[in-house]
Order: C-alpha cells, then sequence, then structure tokens
C-alpha cells in the first residue's frame, strides 16, 4: 500500500470483503492515509522534533535544581532527567490514545466526509477505528523513541538491558490499548454529543497532571483526596510501571509493580466496552441522522 | 458583528476615530476566538495545572541557585512569575504573524485590504486582544500563586511597575514578532520563526529557571531575548517590592528600551519590502 491510489481502491472495493486479511487491509488504509496527511506537512514533523527536542532540555536544567536526596526519599532514584523524561514519553501517547479520536471526528464531521466514510463502512468503523488508532500508536511512538534517545544523550540513567526494555514496551502497549478504549468510547459519544470534545481535553489535562509526569506521586500524600483521585486514573499506574521498569529495573514480578499491573489491568475491558459504546452511538446517530450534523 | 463590518465599510475614513477603529478590530478577533471555547478552556486548564505542577515540584527543589541568582528561597514564587508573564511572548511575537497567517489561509487579506481601514490598525486590535487575553492568566496565575503560598509583594507600585515592563515586553518583542510576520507574507509556511523563538524564549529565558544555570556559552543567547532582562525587572520588583527606579530594574528596562528603539526600523523595512514584493507579484491572498 504505497500510494494514494491504492488506499482508495480499498474503500471503494465493491465487494464487502470478510476475513481478517481483509481487516488489516482496511485497517492499514486507514493508517496510511493519515501518515500520507501528516507527512505532507513536513513543516509540522520539524516543529514537533523542535518541541520535544526543548522540553527535555527544558528538565534536564531544571534537574540542576531538584534535590537528589528528596527524590530518593520519595522512594526514587536521584536522576531527575531520567524521571521527567519517562514522564514526557509516556504522556505523549495519552493524548493520541484519548482525545485524537474524537478530535479526528470533528474534522471529519466538519469536513463533511464522515457520511461519505460511513457509506464505504460495513464492520460498524471497527477497520477505521483500530487503523487510526495504530497511526496514533505510530506517531506517538515516534515522538516517545526521541524522547528517551534525548533521554540518553542528556546523560538520563534508563536501563541498558533488552530485557527491561522488552518490559517496558508491553506495560507501554498495555497502557496505551487501556486508554485507547477510552478515546473510542469518547469518539462514540462524540457523534452525537458534539461538546464533549471540551470535557476530553480537560481529561488530558487532569490525566497529565495527576499522572504524576513531572513530580513524584508521593508529594500527594500530603493532599489525600489528590492522591486518591490520582489512584483512579490508569495512567498512573502506567506510568510508575514505566518508570520503574526503565529506571530502578524492577521486574512485573516485584510486589510494587505487581499491585500496579493489577490495577492496571482492572482498565483493560475498556478496550471492548469503548467499541460496544462507539456501536451504539453510531446506531443512534443514523437513525436519527446525526450522522454529519455539526 | 455588523456594527464591526459597517465601521470598517466606512468610505470617509475620517468620520471614525482610529482608536475606535482599534477597539473595533480588538472586538472582531475576540468574537472570533471565543468561538473556540474548547481552546480557550484547553488553555486555561493548562496554565492551572501548571501551576500546581510548579507547585509541586518546588517541594524537591533546593532554593541555592535561586537564592544565588537574587529571587530569594522560594522557587514557587520564581515559577509562578515566570508563568504569568510568558504568556505575552505569544502576543509580542506571534500576534502579527498569526493575523497575517488566518486572512491569507481564509482568503480574506485581499478584502481586508481593500477597505479604506488601515491594515496597521487591524493589527493593533488583534496585538491588544492578544495583551488582554494574555493578562487573563496574569490575572489567574498570580492571586493562584499567591493562594498557594507564592510570597509576591503586591501594592500599587509594584503593579504599575508591572503594568509598564509587561507592556514593554509586549513592545521589544514587536520587532521580532513583525519580522515572523513578514516571513509568513513570503513563505507562507505557518509561522516558524515565531514558533522556535517561542520554544527559544521558553528555554533561554529564564521563564522556568534562573539563567545562570546555564553555561556562559549559552547565557549568551540569553542576553540577547528581551524576555531574560522583562523576566527579570518583574521577578525582582515582585519579590522585592522594587520599583521601576531600582538600578537592577533600571538597567533591565534600558536593555528593553534599546532593543525596541533599534529593533523596530530594521522590522518596519524588511516589512515594507516583503509587503511591497508581495503586492507586485499579486502573491498577497495566496496560501
Amino acid at each position: 500500500m504505497s500510494s494514494i491510489s491504492d488506499i482508495i481502491e480499498v474503500f471503494r472495493a465493491r465487494e464487502k470483503e470478510h476475513g481478517f486479511h481483509a481487516f488489516i487491509r482496511r485497517a492499514l488504509a486507514s493508517c496510511f492515509y493519515q501518515l500520507k496527511i501528516y507527512t505532507s506537512y513536513r513543516m509540522n514533523f520539524a516543529l514537533d522534533l523542535i518541541d520535544i527536542t526543548i522540553s527535555a532540555l527544558i528538565y534536564y536544567y531544571i534537574g540542576f535544581l531538584v534535590s537528589p536526596q528528596d527524590l530518593m526519599r520519595l522512594g526514587y532514584t536521584p536522576d531527575y532527567i531520567a524521571f521527567a523524561l519517562a514522564g514526557i514519553a509516556l504522556s505523549r501517547y495519552i493524548w493520541t490514545s484519548v482525545a485524537r479520536l474524537a478530535h479526528k471526528m470533528r474534522h471529519e464531521i466538519s469536513a463533511g466526509t464522515f457520511e461519505s466514510l460511513a457509506a464505504a463502512d460495513f464492520d460498524d468503523f471497527h477497520a477505521w477505528l483500530w487503523g487510526q488508532i495504530l497511526y496514533g500508536f505510530t506517531w506517538s511512538s515516534s515522538v516517545f523513541f526521541v524522547t528517551i534517545l534525548l533521554g540518553y544523550s542528556l546523560g538520563a540513567s534508563f536501563t541498558r538491558s533488552l530485557v527491561f526494555w522488552l518490559q517496558a514496551i508491553l506495560i507501554v502497549l498495555l497502557t496505551v490499548l487501556i486508554h485507547a478504549g477510552i478515546g473510542v468510547m469518547a469518539a462514540g459519544m462524540y457523534i452525537v454529543h458534539k461538546q464533549l470534545e471540551t470535557l476530553l481535553v480537560l481529561l488530558v489535562a487532569v490525566i497529565e497532571f495527576f499522572g504524576g509526569v513531572l513530580y513524584p506521586l508521593s508529594l500527594l500524600w500530603n493532599y489525600p483526596p489528590l492522591y486518591y483521585i490520582a489512584m483512579l486514573i490508569p495512567f498512573t499506574h502506567g506510568l510508575e510501571l514505566f518508570r520503574r521498569t526503565i529506571i530502578d529495573e524492577l521486574p512485573l514480578t516485584h510486589p510494587l509493580m505487581l499491585r500496579h499491573l493489577i490495577i492496571l489491568l482492572v482498565f483493560f475491558p475498556t478496550i471492548f466496552l469503548g467499541f460496544k459504546v462507539f456501536k451504539h452511538y453510531l446506531n443512534k446517530a443514523k437513525k436519527t441522522g446525526l450522522l454529519a450534523a455539526y | 458583528m455588523e456594527e464591526v463590518l459597517n465601521l470598517f465599510q466606512e468610505k470617509s475614513s475620517g468620520k471614525v476615530s482610529s482608536v475606535y477603529k482599534v477597539y473595533m478590530a480588538m472586538l472582531r478577533r475576540a468574537k472570533i476566538r471565543f468561538n473556540y471555547k474548547t481552546w480557550m478552556l484547553f488553555d486555561f486548564a493548562t496554565t492551572i495545572f501548571n501551576v500546581f505542577t510548579y507547585f509541586l515540584l518546588s517541594f524537591i527543589i533546593l532554593p541555592q541557585q535561586v537564592v544565588a541568582a537574587g529571587y530569594g528561597e522560594s522557587y514557587f514564587t520564581f515559577a509562578v512569575i515566570g508563568l504569568a508573564v510568558s504568556h505575552y511572548i505569544t502576543a509580542g511575537l506571534r500576534s502579527l504573524a498569526r493575523t497575517i497567517r488566518l486572512e491569507q489561509f481564509y482568503g480574506t487579506i485581499e478584502s481586508v485590504l481593500s477597505t479604506p481601514t488601515d491594515f496597521v490598525i487591524l493589527f493593533l486590535g488583534d496585538l491588544l486582544y492578544y495583551v488582554l487575553y494574555s493578562s487573563i492568566f496574569l490575572i489567574i496565575i498570580l492571586p493562584l500563586g499567591i493562594m498557594l503560598g507564592a510570597k509576591i509583594v503586591v501594592n500599587i507600585y509594584t503593579l504599575l511597575t508591572l503594568i509598564f515592563l509587561v507592556l514593554l515586553l509586549v513592545l521589544s518583542n514587536l520587532p521580532i514578532g513583525i519580522l515572523s510576520a513578514a516571513m509568513v507574507m513570503k513563505f507562507k509556511q505557518g509561522d516558524p520563526i515565531g514558533w522556535a523563538l517561542t520554544w527559544i524564549n521558553q528555554l533561554f529565558g529564564g521563564t522556568f529557571f534562573p539563567i545562570t544555570i546555564l553555561p556562559p556559552s549559552l547565557r549568551i543567547i540569553s542576553f540577547g531575548l528581551p524576555l531574560t532582562y522583562a523576566l527579570d525587572a518583574i521577578r525582582y520588583s515582585l519579590i522585592w517590592g522594587v520599583t521601576i527606579f531600582h538600578p537592577r530594574v533600571l538597567m533591565d528596562t534600558l536593555a528593553m528600551i534599546i532593543y525596541t528603539i533599534v529593533g523596530y526600523p530594521i522590522a518596519i523595512k524588511v516589512f515594507r519590502i516583503v509587503y511591497k514584493g508581495a503586492l507586485k507579484e499579486g502573491k498577497l491572498g495566496i496560501y
């Protein structure tokens, strides 16, 4: 699938292709057309790279102000640059997982292309949604790798063990899938409730704040209500697992890791729930003719 | 909105005062921007969460470097003032470029320029809007910071000094903003200079950490940015309760004034060359 005409061919295929192979082809087409749009704005890509570099450098210099003793007292290694960059790297997935799909829906609906997509669709947008999730994951992963590489070059003490990086990738996948479930659910609700995007934008800010991207979560112990809110957010657990893996090299069998992993797995059904909710709202919009209303 | 349109259509230009037109241009931009409530809400929410993040971060920060730079013992106070003021950078650096880009993008730049109203009036209106919008952040952040324990001296003298320094910050960044707008007009590629400068300011201007942490070779960049002087003066005034007449604040003010005086003729000359070139080639409305 290398050109736009290939992508169009996949979507205009007259006979409904069923089966796993056809599903993958349609999902990849959905991902590739989004990638084609993104790569046509080369300046955006360069700006994204500069943005990551500047963020990394800001926290590199803030790291000189941070007290290593305080970080250790709060249960972390004294390396703030590793602490902050691990948080920033994982947080890049949150916007794409939670809010990007609803944002994309708004774009398709306001541009008047959502009805055309619905006319070509025969699997309740499953392939299209998975393609969009794959695109979001690809984009965030590029940003993630650049952030981690910057971390290494700035002297962050990330693990060099392949085993722990494999564990970290597993944690990232799990965290992204769970948040993608929330994102699919939100995208479905957006078809009917157009004001939802505002809430999603707020939700992303809330998740990033309570997740402890830039400060140790233990600081919230002084504010119990805030600490309990943080504990109810899956990202908090995903980030703790990720940090403990790539900085402290803790295996998943460690009691602290197991606790966070179990809580994270509690949120796993959101993936299936997300698609159910999407289907419900899609059918509702089809029945009420709200599909293209903006 | 109709009132705004009628005003710009006014054939006899002497009938309506320029100040009123600037006000209406500001209102026009505000009405457009207030349609995008989502992003405004996002801006405010992110800012409030930023204040809380730096509040929590301040618990693990050693005060030595902040004390050595002359800003007292509280890192949170240091960061909160940086956060409150940093929004004005967007007003100074990017308002004109944004105006041109938006008008080009929506295909309205030629219509705007064909009215008897000077483009400068529209630009000043937009600038006023962005300054007022940035002031909302200042009004939210400073009291929130004080509530969370930031040690800021608030009295009539420090407030007047703050207003003066903020205006000077916007004015001293405006020449670069004009150059950035010229590049948007010429290359029609978003606002790369505006973006780059916003980031350079964030990193080297001393928004989140004292510039004394930077290696001397990088600190040279800081001394070339008006934000460095503005932040130093504003912080010094709000932390120690001094006014514009304090030697350190006065030196910073002088640096910003020099920047403004030297920057304007160059920026306006470049802008005129690019503008006339675009008019001659008929590419003003092409995006």
